[in-house]
């Protein structure tokens, strides 16, 4: 009997221990990831409409697509749009609070918002332009893939980071 | 010089085709029906012609234009303002600095005091010096025979500015921004006319050609007999800018 009590105990305190270190995990996680809401896809791209390729690929690949796409395009005039980075930029728009698109010394932007975390410097927008074509960005009235701007408060995204609660300054 | 001259001229560029546009073009054949290989004018024609977005250029076609200097209206700048607008060439208020892809020049016959106003840019040289001289590559010339400098591998050493002889070339000096999405401009690049690259690519014609009020620029293929390009410079006699270079320029001046 006290046996069983003891080892009912005991399994308890692991249960408690296991929820409190997966506590403690989340938080970290919160803590030291970027944390922000990433900016979605939103001109031409519906729920159903992915990216083209998977999320995965593309992530650790893109850069290798570009780059492919990019000398058959300068030197052999071959202008599909699956890996393109125009289509690229057409596609990944952010907006601002006014509704227009960032440009990529925004962090918000698409590319920048992953490539400031990561500290990656890239030349692509040295030359190219990193806003949408004007044609792409309009918002098309009764079209179900245009999704209304993401709202992005700096201020609340800034507290966010530094765990601090909006609103509040530091004395 | 004239019409005699530009005929021997042409002669070797049709002559040039290489065992891949060859292979090219007998694969092409090959895949478009039997009954239309048995006309080979026929095919010729389509191969040049049709270019879908998935299709890299070929050595079927060279591009070139005629520029009819006699109906050139002096002061008129429509190709150049035309040009600057479709590539997002802005301004910074420096002319000696400011990037330019075309421009207007004014040449006067000294003994008889003819005064000839004329368009320079790109001559899109068959031996261009500017892509002999690039230490990276960067200067290159396509299939096609349109030259581009590939800004990706450009170093921004300017020693393809020093080569041409028809000074067409800019360095970009400083930062641009919002650029057209088309035209990919950067600081401490070269740059020069593409011919409108992206709207041949289209089978669009390019902007100049299209901008000039007077009619003065005509656009074609040279490698086409039935073009249009091809029938007039049959006709008509026509010149190559330092021909005694031997570059063989794509652009040829009528009435110099």
């Amino acid at each position: 009997m006290k046996q069983k009590r003891i080892i009912s105990l005991f399994l308890t305190g692991l249960a408690m221990l296991g929820l409190f270190l997966s506590n403690v995990a989340n938080a970290d996680s919160e803590l030291f990831s970027p944390h922000r809401e990433t900016p979605k896809a939103i001109a031409q791209v519906s729920e159903v409409q992915g990216c083209v390729e998977p999320t995965e690929v593309m992530r650790r690949q893109h850069m290798q697509f570009i780059l492919h796409q990019r000398d058959e395009t300068m030197h052999q005039g071959i202008r599909t749009t699956k890996h393109s980075l125009l289509e690229c930029i057409n596609c990944h728009v952010t907006y601002d609070e006014n509704q227009q698109p960032v440009s990529y010394k925004d962090e918000r932007h698409f590319c920048s918002t992953c490539h400031h975390y990561a500290a990656v410097h890239i030349d692509c927008f040295e030359c190219h332009n990193s806003k949408p074509m004007e044609s792409v960005v309009k918002p098309i009235p009764n079209n179900p893939d245009f999704i209304s701007p993401i709202k992005f408060d700096s201020a609340k995204a800034m507290a966010e980071q530094t765990g601090q609660p909006a609103g509040e300054t530091q004395p | 010089m004239n019409q005699q001259h530009s005929a021997p001229d042409m002669q070797p560029e049709s002559m040039q085709l290489g065992d891949h546009a060859r292979r090219q073009f007998f694969l092409k054949v090959a895949g478009a029906s039997a009954g239309l290989a048995l006309v080979p004018g026929l095919v010729l024609q389509q191969v040049s012609a049709a270019k879908t977005a998935d299709q890299p250029v070929s050595n079927k076609v060279r591009w070139g234009m005629l520029i009819d200097t006699s109906k050139c209206a002096q002061g008129c700048d429509d190709c150049v303002k035309s040009c600057n607008e479709a590539n997002g060439l802005t301004s910074h208020g420096r002319p000696a600095s400011d990037a330019q892809w075309m421009r207007k020049v004014t040449v006067k016959d000294k003994q008889t005091g003819k005064v000839t106003s004329l368009p320079m840019m790109c001559q899109h040289c068959e031996h261009p010096p500017c892509v002999d001289v690039c230490p990276t590559g960067a200067s290159f010339k396509r299939d096609n025979g349109v030259v581009l400098v590939d800004k990706h591998i450009c170093i921004g050493c300017r020693y393809c500015m020093m080569a041409c002889p028809y000074k067409a070339r800019s360095f970009v000096h400083e930062t641009v921004e919002n650029q057209k999405p088309h035209a990919p401009r950067g600081k401490g690049t070269v740059e020069s006319c593409t011919f409108c690259v992206h709207k041949l690519d289209q089978g669009e014609q390019p902007v100049c050609a299209v901008g000039c009020s007077q009619e003065a620029i005509l656009f074609g293929d040279l490698n086409d007999p039935e073009s249009a390009l091809s029938k007039r410079l049959k006709e008509v006699s026509s010149m190559q800018l330092r021909a005694d270079m031997e570059l063989n320029p794509g652009v040829r001046y009528q009435g110099l």
